[in-house]
C-alpha cells in the first residue's frame, strides 16, 4: 500500500487510484444547523443536515470532511452539493497536481464507492428536524 | 465599513480598549469562549507589541470587526496552544508563514444585517488581513478553526485546505487551516496588491 507523505505546503498528495487502497474510519459525525441554514438558503430540499468527519489509519493521517443532508421528499441520506474538504492534492498519472477543485470532484467519485451513510445513521438521529 | 492595521503602538489607549471591550463582546458573549478576562475585555499572551490588528468600523466609527496576525517566527496560539491539531506535524516556524487568529465580523450596532452584507463585511475584512499578512511577507496563513470557516472559505473560491483533521474543544470541532495566499486566494478576495493598507491614526 502506498504510505502517504506530507509535501512542505501541508497537502498529501496521491493519486486517486492509491487513495482508493487506504482503509479510512469513521471520526464523528453530527448535526449542523449552519449546514442545514446553507442549504435551504440554495433552496435544497433538506429535513436536516450535518457534516461527516473520516481518518486513515496512516501516518500522516489523512482527513476527509463532508457535509450531508436528508432528502425532505425521498428521505434518502445525500451529500451536500459542496467541496469535500480534505488535506489531500490527488495528482494525475504523471505527478502533477490535479488542483483544489478537480480534487474535490474526484472525492466525489470516492464518495459514492464507500458506505459513509451508516456511519452517520449509527451516529446521528437522522430522523429529528 | 472601512478596515485599519496596525500595532497597538498604531492605537490611541481608547481604540485598543475598544477593541479588547469588542473582543469580549463577541468571543466571550456570544460565543462563549473560556478565555481569561478583565473589566470587560478580552486578551490573552498572545497580545504583544509586534501584534497586528486588523480592524473594522462601520459608518458611525464603531468597531465591526477584528482579526489579529502573528508571526510563527514568535509564540503563537496554534503553536503554543493547540500543537496536537497537527497531529504530530511540525509547527510551522518561518518568516512566511503568519497565524490568523480572533477574527469575527459582526456590527453590534445593527439591529439586523442580511446575509449578503455580512457576506460582504467577511470578505473585506479577510481581504484587509490577508493583504497586510503579505505586505509584512507572508506566502500562507495558517489558522484554527471551526468546520463552518472551511465551508466559508471554500464558497469565497479561498485556497484553503486542512492541516489534519478536526479536535473537539469545548465540545465544538476545531481544526488546523491553511490558507495559501496565492493568484487563487488574491482573486477571489478581489486583492489589490498595488494599493496600501490604511493604517490606525
Amino acid at each position: 500500500m502506498h504510505q502517504p507523505i506530507v509535501s512542505h505546503d501541508g497537502y498529501i498528495r496521491l493519486s486517486l487510484r492509491n487513495l482508493s487502497e487506504i482503509p479510512f474510519v469513521h471520526l464523528a459525525s453530527d448535526l449542523d444547523t449552519g449546514i442545514l441554514e446553507e442549504l435551504q438558503m440554495q433552496t435544497v430540499p433538506a429535513q436536516t443536515a450535518g457534516y461527516s468527519e473520516w481518518i486513515s489509519n496512516t501516518t500522516p493521517a489523512i482527513s476527509l470532511g463532508w457535509s450531508w443532508f436528508v432528502h425532505s421528499d425521498s428521505r434518502r441520506l445525500l451529500p451536500a452539493p459542496e467541496a469535500v474538504r480534505s488535506n489531500v492534492m490527488l495528482i494525475d498519472a504523471r505527478g502533477y497536481d490535479l488542483g483544489p477543485t478537480a480534487t474535490s470532484f474526484l472525492f466525489t467519485t470516492w464518495l459514492a464507492t464507500h458506505d459513509w451513510e451508516h456511519a452517520v445513521s449509527e451516529a446521528v438521529d437522522i430522523s429529528s428536524s | 465599513m472601512e478596515t485599519i492595521t496596525g500595532t497597538v503602538s498604531d492605537f490611541s489607549p481608547e481604540f485598543e480598549s475598544a477593541i479588547a471591550q469588542y473582543r469580549h463582546k463577541i468571543f466571550i458573549e456570544r460565543l462563549g469562549w473560556q478565555l481569561p478576562v478583565e473589566n470587560g475585555m478580552e486578551r490573552d499572551q498572545f497580545d504583544r507589541p509586534d501584534t497586528l490588528y486588523v480592524i473594522a468600523r462601520n459608518g458611525n466609527g464603531a468597531i465591526c470587526g477584528c482579526a489579529r496576525l502573528l508571526p510563527t517566527t514568535r509564540p503563537y496560539l496554534l503553536g503554543d496552544i493547540f500543537p496536537n491539531l497537527l497531529v504530530g506535524m511540525p509547527v510551522p516556524c518561518d518568516n512566511q508563514t503568519w497565524e490568523l487568529s480572533r477574527f469575527a465580523v459582526a456590527d453590534i450596532d445593527a439591529e439586523s444585517v442580511s446575509q449578503s452584507e455580512a457576506t460582504r463585511n467577511t470578505r473585506a475584512l479577510l481581504a484587509a488581513s490577508i493583504k497586510s499578512a503579505a505586505e509584512h511577507g507572508a506566502c500562507r496563513l495558517i489558522t484554527v478553526s471551526p468546520l463552518g470557516i472551511e465551508r466559508l472559505l471554500q464558497r469565497m473560491g479561498v485556497h484553503a485546505h486542512r492541516a489534519g483533521p478536526p479536535v473537539l474543544v469545548d465540545g465544538k470541532p476545531v481544526f488546523a487551516c491553511w490558507i495559501e495566499i496565492d493568484q487563487q486566494t488574491m482573486s477571489a478576495l478581489d486583492i489589490d496588491t498595488n494599493a496600501p493598507a490604511p493604517i490606525a491614526h
